[in-house]
Order: structure tokens, then C-alpha cells, then sequence
């Protein structure tokens, strides 16, 4: 299992696509500290939303988890599992002893793995770039939280909102992996997760009227405002929404294992 | 050449997923359009809203459809007749008659904007007879006046006209993607490349938002607000994206 997991992640690195979206994140960092600096020529200081060197890696955050993080998922699974299986690479793969069950596995927590580095790197890149462009203040505002707080609080405040979106991406990842075992082509996987995300965008839309717990059924909209939520004073939202998250990953992951051991590795 | 559109048509719809997503669009336009009818109201932008009435209702209800045919029903279809058939090898069998690289891109390009103009005909058609059944002649004629200052629709031909420059964005959305399915090697990469473009272009400048925001853009466009903007930035996206994707499909080896 080890030598599969090793080789999944060394092909992942392999490829040209993933080095491109892992050195896009200085970029897409830097695009939010531009609209960041912007932002704040409009608020005042010790407001939440005014990005200072404390909070700006969750405010950078916040920009992008909705939109890259979600499309790196597709695009991860949509690579690592749907086009695989297509382009018959999947075959050379199994000439070794390995079982489709072991094979899942491996592939789903190497894309876990990749964006976690992903994610490290980004929070990482954010504290680089934040203390070259933003202010040491003394204190900084937190969503949902009365009074001001010291650095440090921002900065484990800054860690627990990295902790539940690598969660939320962890929920959003079980989703696209069963759209990727059911796609019976890679554009349909990508097509069939931009779906999802469009419906998943629209729902708490539509929901407004029955209240922020059927909002929070949506993955995207716990990512937009759920985690700042779950981390607000009392945690009101914290387990509602570790309850949605966990349902997600235990239903598409079962019914995704299951249709990828039935249909053996999808039809290879 | 009408033999090579025929074939490319054909092969287009031999695969069961140009099927599935015209009779899935089909289905979310219907739902849109329940949606949309429950409420009456249809937003022009963020922060103007309009009373909905049976004339002014297709335009509305693309708006809200826009989003699944520019970002999922279009670009799958795109990806797979632009990227999917040179990655799988298809080609190869398409050239071994005697046409031109150009004829067969040329053919390509026509079937994909004839299925453009049938995913907006569906949403037309769902629109007309939807606000029909379920909408009235919008009441007082002061807030159809007001509706048609906000929205640029004063009659069902504007709804015509927001239909055509709506077609033509969908149109230079194959152009970009014909360039973005030329540089890349894999159909995912391009596929989230084409989005990737749409979301960069927010970032890049205001006047480029209509790829994602064309709803929003087009009712701006017909309120004779930034027209001329609007046109060469649409104009030289077309010209840039088809002039290059022409060059390089020429020149590449294809197969």
C-alpha cells in the first residue's frame, strides 16, 4: 500500500499541470493583497474585513477558498481518477498486485495530501507577502467576536480557520471524487463538478427562507461565511456543520468505493 | 465542407452526453423559470430589480440560466469536439478523406455555434411559454416603463436583441476556448482553463466580466450604457481568440 501511495503521488508531481497550480498560489495571493490594500482605503481600522498583517492569511483565504480551491479539486480528480481510467493508464497500473479498494484509497488521500501542500503553502505565501504590504498593528478585529484582539490570538484564530476550510475542502473532495468514479468522460467530471458547485452556490439562495442550518447544507456556503460562524463566540454553528461535512464524506465516499470496486476501477 | 459539418454534427450528437445536456438544461431552464415566476422580480444588476411580466421574462430567465450554459453545457461540449477527439486519436480518421485543416476547423466551429443556438432557443422557448402561462402583461404602464429604462427592454425585440448579444458572447467563449484547447494537452486542463480565463478576466479589467457576468453586461449594453466599450472588447477577444486558434490549428500537426 505504501509503494502504491508512493507512486500515486510521485505521478501526481510528475505532471506539468500540478507544478503550474501549486506556483500560481504567489499570484493568486498577491491578487488578494492588491484587493485587500484596496478595500481597506474604505474601512476602518480594527474592523474584521481591514486586512492587517494578523489577518490577512484568512482574508486571502476567504477570497479564494470558494472558487480555486473548489476547481483544484475538480481538476485533481478529474485527472487523477476519471482521465486515468479513459486514457487506459489505470492498466499499467494494475499489471502490479494491487486491489481496486487499495488503489481508491491511495488516490484519495494523495489528493488530500496535494492540497494540503497546497494549502500550507498558501497560508505560508500569505504571511510572506502580508508582512511585506499590510501593517503590525496591536490589535486586530475577528469576525463575529466582540472586542480587539492581540496578534497571536489572530494568528490561532488565523490556524483554526485553516484547520475547518482544509475540512470543508476535505467534504467538497468526497463529492467531486464520486463525480469523478460516475463520469463516464474527464469533461464530464469537470462539467459535473462545476455543476455541483453552481448548485451548491445557488442553494443558499434558495433556502433563505428556511433559516442558516438548511443554508449550511451547502458546502460552498459554510465555506463563505459557516466557518467564520463556527468560530464566532458560544461556536453556534460548530457542530451542524462538522455534522453536514462528516455526512458528505461518509456518503460519497461509501458510494464512491462502492461503484468504483463494482464497476473494477471503472471498466479498465 | 457541407459533408465535413454533417459529419462533425453527426458525431456531436452520436455522443450520449450532447443528449444528456441539452434534456438536463432543458430541465434547469424549467426549474429556473418556476423559480423565477414565484417571486415576479428579476434583478437587472445587484442593486435594481424590475417587475417581471410575460415580454420581459426570457430575458430574465437567461440571465439566471447563464451561468450553467456558459460555465457547463457550452464548454463540455467544446472541450470534447476542440480537445477530446486530438487527445483521443479521432482525427485521424476524420483527415484520412480529403479535406482541409481549415474546413474541418471551420466545421467544427459552425456545429458548436449551431448547438449554442440551440441551448438559447430552448431557454427562448421555455421563457415565452412560461411567462405566458404563468406571467401577466406586466400592469401599470408606468412600471413597464421603468422596466424598460432599467433593462434596455422596452419590447419583445429587445428580448431579441439581448438573446443575439448574448449569442455573440457564447461565440467568442468557443473562440477563447479553441485557443486555451490548442495550448494545453489534456481536456481537463482546458476545461479549467476556459474557467480559469472567464474568472481572470473579472481581475484583469471591468469591461471583460461579460464572459461570467453576461446576463448582468448584456442588460447594461441594451440600456445604451457602455456599448461601444462593450463591442471592442467582445470584438477584439474574437478576432485575437479566432485569428490565433486559425493560425496555430493551420500550422500544428494535428494527429
Amino acid at each position: 500500500m505504501k509503494g502504491l501511495w508512493m507512486s500515486e503521488w510521485l505521478r501526481l508531481w510528475s505532471r506539468k499541470r500540478t507544478w503550474g497550480m501549486f506556483l500560481m498560489m504567489p499570484v493568486l495571493v498577491y491578487a488578494a493583497a492588491r484587493y485587500c490594500l484596496e478595500q481597506n482605503g474604505a474601512l476602518s481600522p480594527g474592523m474584521p474585513e481591514y486586512a492587517t498583517v494578523w489577518n490577512f492569511p484568512v482574508l486571502a483565504l476567504a477570497e479564494h477558498l470558494m472558487t480555486v480551491f473548489n476547481l483544484l479539486v475538480v481538476v485533481l480528480l478529474a485527472a487523477a481518477v476519471t482521465e486515468e481510467a479513459r486514457s487506459g493508464q489505470l492498466r499499467f497500473l494494475l499489471l502490479r498486485a494491487v486491489t481496486f479498494a487499495e488503489l481508491f484509497w491511495a488516490k484519495w488521500t494523495v489528493v488530500l495530501a496535494a492540497v494540503g501542500v497546497f494549502l500550507g503553502a498558501f497560508y505560508l505565501e500569505c504571511w510572506g507577502i502580508g508582512w511585506w504590504l499590510f501593517e503590525r498593528t496591536e490589535t486586530v478585529g475577528l469576525f463575529y467576536r466582540e472586542g480587539a484582539f492581540a496578534g497571536g490570538e489572530a494568528v490561532r484564530y488565523g490556524l483554526a480557520y485553516y484547520g475547518l476550510a482544509g475540512l470543508t475542502v476535505v467534504a467538497m473532495a468526497s463529492v467531486m471524487l464520486l463525480l469523478a468514479v460516475m463520469a463516464q468522460t474527464a469533461t464530464a467530471a469537470v462539467g459535473m463538478g462545476i455543476g455541483w458547485l453552481l448548485l451548491s452556490f445557488g442553494w443558499p439562495v434558495a433556502a433563505r427562507m428556511f433559516g442558516a442550518q438548511v443554508q449550511s447544507l451547502s458546502i460552498t456556503h459554510i465555506q463563505h461565511q459557516g466557518i467564520a460562524a463556527m468560530l464566532a463566540d458560544g461556536r453556534p454553528m460548530m457542530r451542524w456543520n462538522l455534522g453536514v461535512m462528516v455526512c458528505y464524506v461518509a456518503v460519497c465516499l461509501t458510494v464512491g468505493y462502492l461503484w468504483f470496486v463494482k464497476r473494477r476501477g471503472l471498466d479498465v | 465542407m457541407f459533408e465535413l459539418f454533417v459529419s462533425e454534427w453527426e458525431r456531436m450528437w452520436a455522443r450520449k452526453k450532447t443528449v444528456v445536456t441539452l434534456v438536463l438544461f432543458a430541465a434547469v431552464s424549467v426549474l429556473a423559470a418556476m423559480w423565477l415566476s414565484r417571486f415576479g422580480v428579476g434583478f437587472v444588476n445587484a442593486g435594481t430589480e424590475v417587475r417581471l411580466d410575460a415580454w420581459n421574462f426570457p430575458a430574465f430567465l437567461l440571465k439566471e440560466t447563464s451561468f450553467v450554459l456558459m460555465l457547463v453545457a457550452a464548454p463540455m461540449l467544446f472541450v470534447d469536439a476542440l480537445a477530446g477527439e486530438r487527445v483521443q486519436g479521432a482525427y485521424r480518421m476524420v483527415l484520412l478523406r480529403p479535406h482541409g485543416r481549415g474546413a474541418l476547423l471551420l466545421a467544427k466551429w459552425v456545429a458548436l455555434a449551431v448547438w449554442v443556438a440551440m441551448l438559447l432557443a430552448v431557454v427562448l422557448a421555455v421563457g415565452v411559454i412560461a411567462g405566458q402561462t404563468w406571467l401577466g402583461d406586466g400592469g401599470a404602464l408606468t412600471e413597464r416603463a421603468a422596466a424598460a429604462s432599467a433593462a434596455g427592454l422596452a419590447s419583445f425585440g429587445d428580448v431579441l436583441a439581448y438573446y443575439g448579444v448574448f449569442y455573440l458572447i457564447a461565440v467568442a467563449a468557443m473562440g477563447l476556448c479553441t485557443l486555451i484547447c490548442l495550448l494545453v494537452p489534456s481536456t481537463v486542463l482546458a476545461y479549467a482553463g476556459l474557467v480559469g480565463s472567464y474568472v481572470g478576466m473579472l481581475y484583469v479589467s471591468e469591461h471583460l466580466r461579460f464572459f461570467l457576468l453576461g446576463g448582468e453586461a448584456v442588460f447594461q449594453v441594451l440600456s445604451g450604457n457602455g456599448a461601444g466599450v462593450f463591442a471592442m472588447a467582445l470584438g477584439s477577444v474574437m478576432v485575437l481568440s479566432f485569428g490565433a486558434s486559425w493560425v496555430m490549428w493551420k500550422k500544428r500537426e494535428l494527429c
